[in-house]
């Protein structure tokens, strides 16, 4: 009889860990993209070619489904799983700005908007102003564009919604990777493949401590980045870090 | 054995500790099965005090919860005291649970008789007490739903917990102390729990019983795996009883705190947990035998061979004590010698001399065979035991930390009332198990005193047990 | 860092919006890291020129604490001000700044400053509209005006040196006004009065370096008075001269830091400093009219004490400096007498340098001129008055009666921007923008003009008084003419040589040549009047001085100011009755037990603090606190002095704080004394040594009675210097050669970590004690204060009053200043003695080598860093505190109530003072142990730094926040194991010894022995 109970028992916990990894796992991947296959000068969503936002459809359509899923290894919490207030690995941003149009079609730099990177901790956002550089004249009739331009007027700030972070007691300075020649893709994955960002990786400590520890390949990082490494990049030395907790934390 | 019946109010010289115990008051197995069987049924009283335990338990649970909200400086750390009421009352509990092992284990080893009767109850107060002292670990943390990270499991972090730390030493002291205690206690109680569940009539309490009992059926076989296994266990639990509270004092032993970086301080925490214990054992058996009439079972005898232990421990922590002050005084070192002359002169002075009158000069009393034999002075002294050992940890901890190396940073400690409210409820939680133990499972162990007591002649009836 | 550079515009009101999410986010700290609200990312609208979101911007400026004008670098991270630090370029304060300079920030994000412009109706004020409050002064004026009153009109200013007094005379000037009162209550107006007539200027720059012998009768150069960092810098130069270093003589009834820094004591009866100037005046061959004898027997003293003196002073000759601030009613005559000995040893040009004068209080008026302006109004024939900054409600005496006075003017308006007592009692607030955010400029010394530029955009909507004055000016037909230019900065400029081509490029130094001065009236009223005498009867003197934290009280809405505990009596939030143990016996009361204190002009209850350092027969209760309002964190906090006081004015028109006798009973109440001292001696415990100026000249053994030494002492291996190796002490097993692996701790590690110590050695020859360094390290490093009553634990009962947790010595100063008394009992068992000589060291956390903190952790929380630092992660941390028990140092600091979690009672950053938090360093959380981390962050920028650069870390290229601040230049840091750093020499002192060596501890941090000057060098 006592081993029937703790069979019970057994079962009980089993059941309760495969919800709880189900529901996770539902939520974390709600938003990711479908797979639709790239469809050749025919009308998407009703809109021509040479129409407004034909482009734009195509661009993210290509992407579609490009961008491998992040790796779940050391899967952990990254204190910024938040899923059931809304916080998931690909929210709803207050405007579907379209990465692989920027990226892949107009073959901008991420540097180009995200001037910092490379020169400070934070990365920072682009300011509304480089946005309008180009879009006063570009592009201004498409819906998405007004929004962007009802926010340039109403000199309110476009509230973007926040999905790679680290927790105030981790200090991460972004120029230091950027330097070393850690390519973007390689923590934040393909985002010139997404038609809406995702959070890639899980960011918990120990995703973090893996790479300090055993080291970054730069053929890998290509690879993660989506393009095929030259001989250069094989050949590259494995950088190590420091793996010394004062190094992030104080 | 010596079989001679004689009336338990007859004069009669103390025992000397050998295999023999003698119940003169006890003339069958079916006496045995009814009086203890009796203290199994619930009284009046016994729901009061469940009720006053579990009420000043909740207390405790609220000033946690409080705390935990708060934070930690709603008790009354007063820096460099760092450490206060709850880890002084952490190693006062662990000591309590050290005279529970040392009785059922060392002096079953010894073949120390009187241990016979008086051994279930200590051992449930081991379980009871450890159970108790390894909560206030976890709730003096700063962030207490953070504490399992000095459990070493392999995690996402690849961080382990330092091993160097004596808190990571009390990790595992602690839990194998528990583990061990229960299973001794478990596996003694097993042919006492078949005995009930062969008497048992609810359905319900039979089938638990029966499942707790694990198909005991009393055979020879059975016996004989029993002895040999418990004989096992004993030997086994034995170095705990040293090791734990050993480590218990490296907490302090490993520390630089003048007061605290000491060698002898794990022989003399050990003394001072069986000191306590035997106070605690006293302090629950007396009113129990009382009570429960059970008077002719916990004989005077009993009684006196422990209180010869107690004078025994007192006589060695109280040397402890002394010699404290020679090293302090041998060593010269400076911070050291100001440290004993402001505990026993200075700011602490107070709390030095209720330790010293309670554990090393009111002992002294039980040179006297009227006083060992005085049922109510040994209860009265258990309770000054108690307070005193539970003052020891305070004068160890407190005075320590405030008056330490650096001038500048001298303090004193007042303790809030969260701190007492939380001190309170680990009594309230400690009571409530061991009253709920009693009223469920025979405080004395049924199967060994029947061994002590003759068998019937084979003619009479076959009753009793099958 | 990035170069000093200026962005003149920046957009306005969305960079705030951004900012206060910023701000929110940062503030939210370790624990708070995963609130439950998606975060949102703000961006710019237009991103600022020159600023990288996330990289510091400086901008030089000038500090506005007090007069004397240092000049400031403040450190800006998107757009909030987070740092003021001392402009190295500066001549007054050459990079130093002291804990009040340092404090400004706080007063740029006080919470409780007015947000926008407010106007009295039906009793009380109502926030108005900018437009509705400028319509309504110009109306007001245009009725005084009409009504010929103008010339009645009165202006009182905080005394600021600089062009705007000018600007507001020709403003005043064109509405018919009178010139405007320049007020500080804190000048040192007899002295000035005095130096005036002596030596022609009013603040000769007095050079301690050239001084063989230092006389100071009550005048206190360390403790604030007159220019404190520019005195404190000079001072200690001179005595890090060691064996040529300057003997400092005391003459005073209560022995000031500036007293407790001197050699010698004498400790002359309140009153009687006239005479011993006299005596000495006479002694050195100038007619003083006075004997020795009859001035010993009126001080007090012996007589053989002042005529070793004069002997010095003789001996000296052109090398001696007498300074006299005594603050009496006869202050003006000592000071004159005091500058009489100067000149007829020959002192001025060496000692006193006339030449480069400070000018910070040119144009200041007197106090006595203020009170006479309170008395025009009190007989009511003042149409319409203005403040700015001055609080006279506070700082003149009560007699005065300003409450009343100002009921009797029409029409008040307050230009003043935090709710101080005497704005309240106005009609008309136009708050004015705090000095951090506005254009001005100041003159310190002639010829030298020192910028003040706006470090960042306006915290609320805030006006510069100067701009409203434009307006308003604008606005009047009859006025606007005369007032073409734009706002104030276009006016700066157009006075600036290359006009605003030259402003701009004058900017990144924040210096020019020029002078602010020009136009200005000369200050008034400086020949000497009757002195009056002193009224009242009692048996004691009473004396009060301004405290060196506080100053007259301007100081007491910052909490770090009102948590940093006084340099002497190490008393924070509270303010008590200092009496010498002989008093307190002869009174009856323990220290705590409260006392009352009457004088002629009134009464004041405070509990007793016992003070070996101050005569029997006198009594000394610090100003600055006791405000009836100005904030949250000032009103209510200790009791005010200024109560005790009559309208006494010295010659010089200057308020008499001292001579006023008092009698003192003893009342029923006992409080703790909220101090953050265990205990006033060192037991022989070795913590601050002193060595004989004798031994250092060969003339004397040197006795090590300073400390036990004992079989284990590792000094020999350790001492001088901090060359134990590295990654040997950083963990013992480590150190084993067979190990095989000694990853990061390997010197040969290709990371180099293992190569560096991170060391500090700290000269107690030069440290004074005057704690800037503690205000530097709250700034740098995110230091909750934890004094204010609502951060008290609830359940205990001194949640209620002011210094709540202190009193359960849980403050959180990762650096502390240790004050020792080398005395052989308790202070109050000391029987009246002179002669006690004072140690002040400062302590942190030592990073020791062996550092027994560190095994004790269980979770690796605290371990030892390849570099020498001894690391404490925060969030690792589950808050056993056994790391602060092990610490025999005890500089380990524990959170108890999550005072960086913005949703509790005990938030130590209330907006928008959480504007300021270094986004560098995490906001710890409830329940974890912090210390000091030799400024980890600005190691790891640094790193960056050099990294990006693509070079090593040059020698001496940073240093941390106190070292940068301490204006005795004391603390010296860097890495011990490489030459190229100033460390690794100073280590080699033969001075240095490391505290508690005999513990094995191998602490990174090596003190360098103060050196006592006992002896007379005739």
């Amino acid at each position: 009889m006592p081993g029937r109970r703790s069979w019970a028992l057994v079962t009980g916990f089993v059941v309760v860990a495969a919800a709880v990894a189900a529901l996770s796992a539902y939520t974390g991947t709600l938003f990711s993209a479908q797979q639709t296959a790239p469809a050749a000068d025919q009308p998407i969503d009703g809109i021509n070619p040479g129409q407004p936002g034909y482009l734009t459809l195509k661009a993210n359509l290509e992407a579609r489904g490009k961008a491998p899923k992040g790796p779940w290894a050391y899967s952990g919490s990254s204190n910024f799983n938040r899923y059931f207030v809304g916080v998931s690995r690909s929210p709803q941003q207050p405007i579907n700005f379209p990465h692989p149009v920027h990226v892949n079609t107009l073959k901008l730099n991420c540097v180009f908007c995200h001037y910092a990177a490379d020169k400070s901790p934070d990365p920072g956002m682009p300011a509304i102003s480089t946005c309008m550089g180009c879009h006063n004249t570009v592009a201004i009739q498409r819906p998405e564009i007004q929004k962007l331009k009802a926010y340039a007027d109403s000199g309110k700030a476009i509230p973007w919604v926040r999905i790679h972070k680290v927790p105030d007691y981790v200090q991460f300075p972004h120029m230091r990777h950027v330097n070393a020649g850690v390519t973007c893709q390689a923590c934040h994955g393909q985002v010139q493949n997404m038609p809406r960002v995702e959070r890639y990786a899980s960011l918990n400590m120990g995703w973090c401590v893996n790479c300090h520890l055993n080291g970054y390949s730069r053929a890998e990082g290509m690879r993660a980045a989506g393009y095929e490494p030259s001989q250069e990049d094989m050949r590259a030395p494995i950088r190590k870090a420091s793996y010394d907790c004062a190094v992030c934390h104080y | 054995m010596a079989t001679t019946a004689q009336p338990d109010d007859m004069p009669m010289r103390p025992n000397i500790p050998r295999a023999g115990v003698q119940l003169p008051g006890v003339k069958d197995y079916e006496q045995v099965d009814r009086e203890i069987g009796r203290t199994l049924n619930p009284t009046k009283a016994w729901f009061g005090g469940l009720t006053l335990a579990v009420i000043c338990m909740l207390i405790g649970l609220t000033a946690v919860t409080y705390q935990v909200h708060q934070g930690l400086g709603v008790a009354g750390y007063e820096p460099p005291v760092m450490w206060g009421v709850y880890i002084i009352t952490f190693v006062f509990w662990i000591g309590i649970g050290h005279a529970g092992t040392l009785i059922s284990a060392i002096l079953y080893l010894f073949r120390a008789g009187f241990r016979t009767t008086v051994y279930r109850v200590s051992e449930a107060m081991t379980v009871f007490a450890v159970m108790t002292a390894g909560l206030f670990p976890i709730l003096h943390t700063g962030r207490p739903w953070k504490a399992f990270w000095l459990i070493p499991y392999p995690n996402w972090r690849l961080i382990w917990s330092n091993f160097k730390s004596p808190l990571v030493w009390d990790v595992f002291a602690i839990s194998t102390y528990l583990t061990v205690s229960t299973t001794f206690l478990y596996m003694g109680l097993i042919p006492d729990i078949a005995s009930l569940r062969d008497r048992e009539t609810n359905p319900v309490r039979k089938k638990i019983l029966g499942v707790l009992s694990l198909g005991w059926r009393n055979s020879e076989r059975e016996w004989r795996h029993f002895g040999r296994m418990y004989l096992f266990l004993a030997a086994f639990s034995t170095p705990l009883v040293l090791s734990v509270h050993s480590v218990v004092s490296f907490d302090f032993a490993m520390a630089l705190v003048p007061g605290w970086h000491t060698t002898i301080f794990a022989p003399y925490f050990v003394a001072g947990a069986i000191f306590s214990g035997f106070a605690m054992v006293w302090t629950i058996a007396i009113p129990m035998r009382k009570w429960f009439n059970l008077k002719h079972y916990i004989t005077l005898n009993q009684l006196d061979a422990t209180a010869k232990v107690v004078l025994m421990t007192s006589m060695i922590v109280g040397s402890a004590y002394l010699i404290e002050f020679f090293i302090a005084w041998y060593g010269a070192v400076p911070a050291e010698q100001e440290y004993f002359y402001n505990r026993v002169f200075g700011q602490w002075w107070w709390a030095a001399w209720i330790m010293l009158t309670c554990n090393m000069i009111l002992p002294l009393s039980l040179f006297s065979q009227q006083l060992r034999r005085n049922t109510t002075w040994l209860f009265i002294l258990s309770l000054f035991i108690n307070l005193g050992m539970w003052f020891e940890r305070f004068v160890i901890v407190v005075p320590g930390l405030s008056h330490e190396f650096e001038p500048w940073q001298w303090s004193s400690y007042t303790p809030t009332i969260v701190d007492l409210s939380i001190l309170l409820g680990s009594f309230g939680w400690f009571f409530m198990w061991f009253l709920l133990f009693v009223k469920q499972l025979p405080i004395m162990a049924i199967s060994e005193i029947k061994e002590i007591i003759p068998p019937k002649m084979k003619h009479a009836s076959a009753g009793g047990h099958h | 860092m990035t170069s000093i550079a200026n962005t003149g515009d920046k957009p306005a009101v969305k960079r705030r919006e951004f900012l206060k999410v910023l701000g929110a986010s940062t503030a939210a700290g370790a624990a708070a890291a995963c609130g439950d609200k998606p975060e949102k990312l703000l961006p710019y609208l237009v991103s600022p020129d020159h600023t990288v979101p996330g990289v510091s911007t400086y901008y030089a400026t000038t500090c506005r604490e007090c007069a004397s004008g240092c000049g400031i670098i403040v450190e800006t991270r998107d757009g909030r001000a987070i740092k003021a630090e001392g402009n190295p370029d500066h001549p007054v304060n050459r990079g130093a700044l002291c804990a009040r300079g340092q404090s400004s920030l706080q007063g740029l994000y006080n919470p409780d400053r007015y947000r926008g412009p407010m106007l009295r109706d039906g009793g009380e004020l109502k926030p108005v509209s900018w437009d509705q409050a400028l319509q309504t002064l110009a109306t007001r004026l245009g009725e005084v005006r009409s009504r010929n009153q103008a010339g009645n009109a009165v202006f009182i200013n905080q005394h600021e040196q600089g062009s705007f007094p000018a600007f507001l005379d020709q403003w005043l000037a064109a509405h018919g006004m009178p010139a405007h009162l320049s007020y500080d209550a804190e000048a040192p107006l007899a002295t000035m009065s005095a130096n005036r007539e002596a030596y022609g200027v009013a603040w000769p720059s007095l050079d301690f370096t050239e001084a063989r012998v230092v006389v100071s009768i009550g005048a206190d150069f360390l403790d604030g008075w007159g220019h404190s960092v520019p005195q404190q810098l000079s001072w200690a130069d001179a005595r890090a001269k060691l064996t040529d270093a300057p003997r400092a003589v005391y003459i005073g009834a209560r022995r000031s830091l500036t007293g407790l820094n001197s050699d010698q004591w004498i400790a002359a009866k309140p009153g009687s400093e006239l005479q011993v100037v006299r005596a000495l005046l006479g002694a050195v061959g100038r007619g003083g009219g006075v004997s020795i004898e009859a001035a010993a027997q009126a001080a007090g003293v012996t007589a053989e004490s002042i005529t070793s003196l004069a002997n010095e002073l003789r001996a000296a000759g052109s090398h001696a400096l007498v300074i006299a601030g005594t603050t009496g009613p006869d202050a003006r005559a000592v000071a004159l007498a005091a500058a009489e000995i100067n000149k007829a040893l020959g002192a001025v040009g060496t000692t006193v340098k006339t030449a480069d004068a400070l000018l910070a209080y040119e144009r200041i008026n007197t106090t006595a001129q203020v009170r006479e302006a309170v008395e025009r109004m009190n007989a009511g024939n003042v149409p319409i008055a203005f403040f700015r900054g001055a609080n006279i409600a506070h700082t003149l005496a009560k007699q005065t009666n300003v409450a009343a006075a100002l009921g009797k003017v029409a029409f008040k308006v307050s230009f003043t921007s935090v709710k101080d007592e005497t704005s309240e009692l106005c009609d008309l607030i136009l708050p004015d923008h705090h000095s951090l955010e506005s254009w001005g400029d100041a003159e310190p010394m002639r010829g030298v003009l020192s910028l003040v530029q706006p470090t960042m955009d306006p915290v609320f909507t805030t006006r510069a008084t100067a701009d409203v004055l434009i307006a308003v000016a604008k606005a009047n037909p009859a006025t606007a003419s005369r007032y073409g230019f734009s706002d104030y900065r276009a006016w700066i400029s157009s006075r600036i040589s290359g006009g605003d081509t030259g402003l701009t490029s004058a900017l990144p130094r924040g210096l020019t040549n020029g002078s602010a001065l020009a136009g200005a009236v000369p200050t008034a009223r400086l020949a000497a009047s009757a002195s009056q005498a002193i009224g009242g009867t009692g048996e004691y003197t009473l004396q009060v001085y301004f405290s060196p934290t506080l100053g007259d009280g301007r100081g007491a809405n910052k909490p770090w100011l009102q948590e940093l505990p006084d340099p002497v009596t190490k008393v924070l939030w509270q303010t008590v009755v200092e009496m010498h143990g002989e008093t307190a016996k002869a009174l009856g009361v323990a220290q705590g037990e409260h006392v009352t204190v009457r004088t002629a002009a009134g009464e004041l209850t405070a509990p007793a603090y016992i003070y070996i350092g101050i005569r029997p027969d006198t009594i000394a209760i610090a100003a600055g606190r006791g405000h009836a309002g100005y904030g949250r964190y000032a009103a209510g906090c200790g009791s005010d002095a200024y109560q005790l006081l009559g309208i006494t004015e010295n010659e010089a028109g200057g308020w008499a704080l001292t001579q006023q006798k008092a009698t003192v009973t003893k009342a029923s109440a006992l409080s703790r004394i909220v101090t953050t001292e265990g205990s006033a001696r060192q037991h022989d415990r070795g913590i601050a040594r002193a060595m004989s100026v004798g031994v250092l000249l060969g003339t004397e053994e040197e006795h090590d009675g300073e400390h036990h030494a004992f079989t284990g002492d590792a000094s020999h291996e350790f001492l001088p210097g901090l060359r134990s190796p590295v990654a040997g002490d950083a963990q013992g097993d480590l150190v084993d050669p067979k190990s095989k692996d000694q990853g990061l701790y390997d010197p040969a590690h290709p990371l180099g970590l293992a190569k560096r110590r991170w060391a500090m050695t700290i000269d107690l020859a030069r440290c004074t004690g005057c704690s800037a360094c503690v205000t530097a390290c709250y700034a740098e490093n995110n230091i909750p204060t934890v004094g204010a009553p609502w951060q008290g634990p609830v359940v205990m009962a001194d949640r209620t009053g002011f210094g709540a947790n202190i009193t359960r010595s849980r403050e959180m100063a990762w650096i502390r200043l240790e004050r020792y008394f080398e005395i052989d009992r308790e202070p109050k068992d000391v029987a009246f003695d002179a002669s006690f000589d004072t140690r002040f060291v400062p302590m942190m956390c030592q990073h020791c080598g062996n550092a027994p903190c560190e095994p004790v952790c269980p979770v690796f929380a605290t371990y030892h860093a390849p570099d020498g630092l001894n690391v404490q992660v925060y969030n690792r941390c589950v808050g056993t505190r056994y790391c602060s028990n092990n610490c025999p140092y005890k500089v380990r600091y524990f959170n108890w109530f999550g005072y960086g979690e913005h949703d509790r009672a005990q938030y130590a950053f209330p907006e928008p003072l959480h504007w300021q938090l270094n986004p560098d360093v995490t906001v710890r959380g409830k329940g974890v142990m912090e210390k000091c981390t030799f400024c980890v962050q600005r190691i790891r920028e640094a790193e960056h730094h050099a990294k990006l650069e693509g070079r090593e870390i040059q020698g001496d290229e940073f240093t941390t926040a106190c070292a940068q601040a301490c204006p005795s230049r004391a603390i010296i840091f860097g890495d011990a194991a490489s030459d190229a750093w100033t460390v690794a020499r100073a280590a080699q002192d033969r001075r240095a010894y490391h505290v508690f060596e005999e513990l094995n501890t191998f602490t990174a941090v090596a003190y360098l022995k103060k050196v006592n000057h006992p002896a007379a060098r005739a």
